[in-house]
């Protein structure tokens, strides 16, 4: 699904230094209408009708509201990736535009990473409970983790109190191409997975149905946990793929992670499937170059038979950038 | 006979003279419609459209259900604030109605970009104040290839659908002042054949009566009609415009023209000719 930055200016809950924001508040750095509709233009035309409004936080954007009635009003099913929205005048503007819009058709995609250890929720807490009030049910819980320290016991409290969906999507947290956020080595992999699975009772208890995120590997998970995922949320997709991201300035990137890595414009192509395609075999060549996050990942019989994609490509590019430049020229930014 | 739709401020009096004619009220506001579109009725008046020229944002000028089915052309100075716009779009979405904004006004060339997008049909008004000419040029790209179906942006697509390669194009009809389609009544009942003569009080005839039976053998008509070649026998800077086909000295008409409005208008002719080469011709079949 095709993500639109709206802005890049952040909230304090976010630990990541997300993309290096040069001036967040400038104009520039924020979507204008002009390539708002050009983007939404460019996706229809495309046959893409899902999107998702992020950021930095999108609900910094002053038009934040509007600009997502204009894509529900443009016939798009939108999601909105945010860590709640901040602002008293802010929320109930959002309340008397889009709460008129089906649940299918708008909703948020929540990010409690603040609530995966107690006391790290910087303050925030009475400004999220306002916006739980009102969006709860309209919130699909996601989780980004770092280490094997955390707790779902918060989240899952959330999600029940305040009725969001209990579909919670847990990802990994993952490098940033290009600057150095903190994120989990592959060899600390195995030990997050561990640790979701001791929450494993409480998630049955509470009828949490996880979905796991891009950017997992598929061996660091055993029988048993892959038969627990089967018969308790049954979407575990272990690929990687371009997702596709559109910048303010219309700057396009594969996804996230790798959003300063062979940026185009958007300009320069005439539908998504045509970026999409260029992503895709940029991916497959990184993945002739590494096959994926462990070595052992190139013998893999589950990566030959596209079970599992190796976990996040931006491990394999940045390992490349520690080595002398011998590969293939299009692996490199 | 009178083959133009008239223009009139409404008022009552005036209608035993429109009789057998299609007429268009002008109005400031759109409250108590009904009471502009029964008399016109009961006068056995056709009514093409209502032109409102509203001083009051869009978002505030008394749209509602009750006026779905009638055709409005709503002039406003600006949209008002968007999240009222956006409570309003179900309704504006049931009307009949093309606004016209001002190109002048600060935000409007995104105004027409959005209202377009959503499906409402819109019109650029040239109000005299100086454009910015590279928004307009954006918005005419928008409008001639945006990349889906959108509504109509005049007098941009009004060119697109009538432009002829082979003659000089006009666009006035779009702001009702092409006196091939429409003429002007002031209070009073006096003729006009533009608005900007009706401002200026000259008049073509006292009252509909004396020329009922058209005005295309008159004069003034046939002077009004011939205007455009007064630039060429100025030598103005209009008579060596690339863009005079489509623009035959409207652009200027508020300001001296310069670089921007030839430069303008030269776009618009090469973007004309690449659209209505694109465009796809409707396939006709067979018709018994």
């Amino acid at each position: 699904m095709p993500e639109i930055f709206l802005t890049e200016k952040r909230d304090g809950t976010c630990e990541h230094p997300v993309f290096g924001v040069r001036d967040p508040d400038s104009p520039v750095h924020r979507m204008s209408w002009e390539n708002l509709i050009y983007a939404a233009d460019f996706l229809l035309a495309s046959g893409e009708r899902r999107l998702v409004l992020s950021g930095g936080e999108p609900d910094l954007h002053p038009q934040f509201p509007e600009m997502a009635a204009y894509l529900l009003e443009r016939g798009f099913e939108v999601s909105v990736s945010t860590a709640g929205i901040a602002g008293k005048e802010s929320l109930e503007k959002s309340e008397s535009l889009l709460s008129g819009y089906p649940l299918q058709r708008f909703h948020f995609l929540l990010n409690l990473d603040p609530f995966l250890e107690k006391g790290n929720e910087n303050g925030r807490q009475e400004d999220l409970e306002r916006f739980l009030q009102v969006f709860g049910g309209r919130c699909f819980p996601t989780a980004r983790l770092t280490d094997d320290r955390f707790s779902l016991v918060e989240p899952i409290r959330m999600i029940s109190e305040f009725g969001m969906s209990r579909n919670l999507s847990l990802g990994l947290r993952h490098p940033m191409f290009g600057n150095d956020a903190m994120a989990p080595e592959p060899a600390q992999v195995r030990g997050i997975v561990d640790r979701v699975f001791s929450f494993a009772p409480l998630m049955e208890r509470f009828r949490i149905q996880p979905i796991l995120a891009c950017g997992w590997p598929m061996c660091c998970f055993n029988d048993d946990h892959l038969a627990w995922l089967g018969r308790n949320s049954g979407r575990c997709d272990f690929t990687c793929g371009p997702t596709i991201g559109i910048g303010p300035e219309m700057t396009i990137w594969p996804c996230s992670p790798l959003y300063r890595f062979r940026n185009r414009s958007l300009f320069e192509f005439n539908s998504l499937s045509e970026i999409h395609r260029m992503y895709l075999d940029l991916f497959m060549r990184v993945k002739v170059e590494s096959a994926g996050i462990f070595i052992a990942c190139d013998t893999c019989r589950y990566r030959d038979l596209q079970r599992c994609g190796g976990g996040c490509l931006v491990h394999n590019l940045m390992t490349f950038q520690d080595e002398e430049p011998l590969r293939l020229p299009e692996v490199y930014p | 006979m009178i083959r133009q739709a008239i223009v009139f401020p409404f008022r009552e009096d005036l209608l035993c003279r429109l009789r057998g004619l299609a007429v268009v009220p002008r109005v400031q506001s759109l409250e108590n419609i009904g009471d502009v579109l029964n008399p016109i009725y009961h006068a056995g008046a056709n009514t093409r459209c209502v032109l409102v020229e509203s001083e009051v944002p869009l978002t505030s000028a008394g749209l509602h259900q009750g006026l779905a089915g009638i055709p409005v052309a709503l002039a406003v100075p600006r949209l008002g604030p968007l999240s009222d716009f956006f409570r309003l779009l179900p309704v504006l979405r049931q009307l009949s109605i093309r606004v016209f904004l001002p190109i002048g006004v600060e935000g409007n060339l995104t105004t027409l970009r959005i209202l377009s997008s959503l499906g409402i049909g819109t019109t650029i008004v040239l109000d005299g104040k100086e454009p910015d000419w590279d928004g307009l040029a954006d918005l005419m790209t928008y409008a001639f290839f945006g990349q889906v179906p959108h509504a109509s942006i005049d007098p941009f697509n009004y060119l697109g659908d009538n432009f002829d390669p082979g003659s000089r194009n006009e666009f006035e009809a779009v702001y009702f002042d092409d006196p091939r389609a429409y003429l002007h009544l002031d209070p009073e009942g006096r003729v006009a054949l533009t608005r900007d003569a009706l401002k200026r009080g000259d008049f073509l005839a006292g009252d509909l009566e004396s020329i009922r039976n058209g005005i295309e053998g008159l004069e003034a008509f046939r002077s009004r009609m011939s205007a455009w070649s007064d630039h060429f026998l100025a030598l103005d800077a209009c008579s060596t415009c690339p863009g005079w086909r489509v623009c035959s000295g409207r652009f200027a008409r508020h300001r001296q023209p310069d670089d921007n409005c030839r430069g303008f208008c030269a776009e618009l002719l090469d973007n004309l000719e690449q659209y209505r080469a694109t465009r796809r011709q409707p396939v006709t079949s067979w018709q018994p």
